[in-house]
């Protein structure tokens, strides 16, 4: 198992995705979140922070996970961006679908302060 | 040239040369570090896209790559043994992404994107070869459709 994914309530969960997030891994990583969707998380925490590679068909893959969540008001953040994962953020611009935030707590924090909103 | 001859290891492999080029860049800054970083995607996204559709027929498969510093920018050149695939029909066919966030099909544009003089071809050995470099330039994107 690449990833390793903890509850942070009812509704978020936090996967660190570790060296890499590419072509090889790709599909274990669908399958993983979709668990999660599958009962019930919607918010996703995707902690970046020991990531080397952010490949095409990684980057693909959380397209997947926003797609399934976003009907239902689920949100996809980034957390910790490395280096080399911001580069691709830039290269494609997906800052403008997923908010960024300095560290996991950030993250946390502010997706609980916008569930009780 | 560091050449790469097994397609099971051969991205970390690749991930690995691109560490130490990070440290030692790191021991003496000669260009950004960003360009390193785009750089290793550019060169993963290629490496992979041997790795998944390339035909190397009954030869062993032999992956060379080339990375050197030339003036401001960093110069990439990728050569293999495999029957060949036609970059330059699919950068022809592909000029930018139609579908709302795919799944798929980003590499190749992603490295067109992010890369300069771009340049793909078979040698008289019988090798491919790709040549690019590699700029820090802040105004590089891959235009992907986010919304209908």
């Amino acid at each position: 198992m690449s990833f390793k994914i903890e509850s942070f309530d009812a509704e978020t969960v936090v996967v660190t995705i570790g060296k890499t997030l590419d072509f090889r891994n790709a599909d274990e990583f669908k399958n993983a979140c979709q668990e999660q969707v599958d009962s019930g998380r919607q918010n996703f925490i995707l902690d970046f922070s020991d990531t080397g590679i952010l490949d095409s068909t990684g980057l693909g893959s959380i397209f997947s996970l926003y797609r399934k969540v976003s009907p239902s008001n689920g949100q996809v953040v980034f957390a910790s961006i490395s280096r080399p994962v911001q580069v691709v953020v830039q290269l494609t611009r997906t800052y403008k679908v997923f908010r960024q935030f300095p560290s996991v707590s950030a993250a946390a924090e502010a997706l609980s302060t916008a569930a009780q909103a | 040239m560091h050449y790469f001859r097994n397609l099971d290891t051969i991205i970390d492999d690749v991930h690995g040369l691109f560490d130490a080029l990070e440290m030692q860049l790191q021991e003496s800054p000669t260009l950004p570090m960003e360009a390193l970083h785009t750089a290793k995607m550019a060169v993963h996204e290629w490496v992979a896209n041997i790795v998944q559709h390339s035909n190397f027929e009954s030869k062993l498969p032999e992956i060379g790559i080339c990375l050197s510093q030339r003036d401001e920018r960093l110069y990439c050149m990728i050569e293999d043994n495999s029957k060949g695939f036609d970059l330059n029909g699919y950068l022809d066919n592909h000029e930018g992404i139609t579908t709302v966030l795919p799944d798929r099909g980003m590499g190749l544009l992603l490295l067109k994107a992010c890369t300069d003089e771009l340049c793909y071809k078979s040698l008289q050995n019988g090798k491919n070869q790709l040549e690019f470099y590699i700029t820090d330039k802040e105004d590089t994107f891959l235009e992907i459709p986010f919304h209908d």
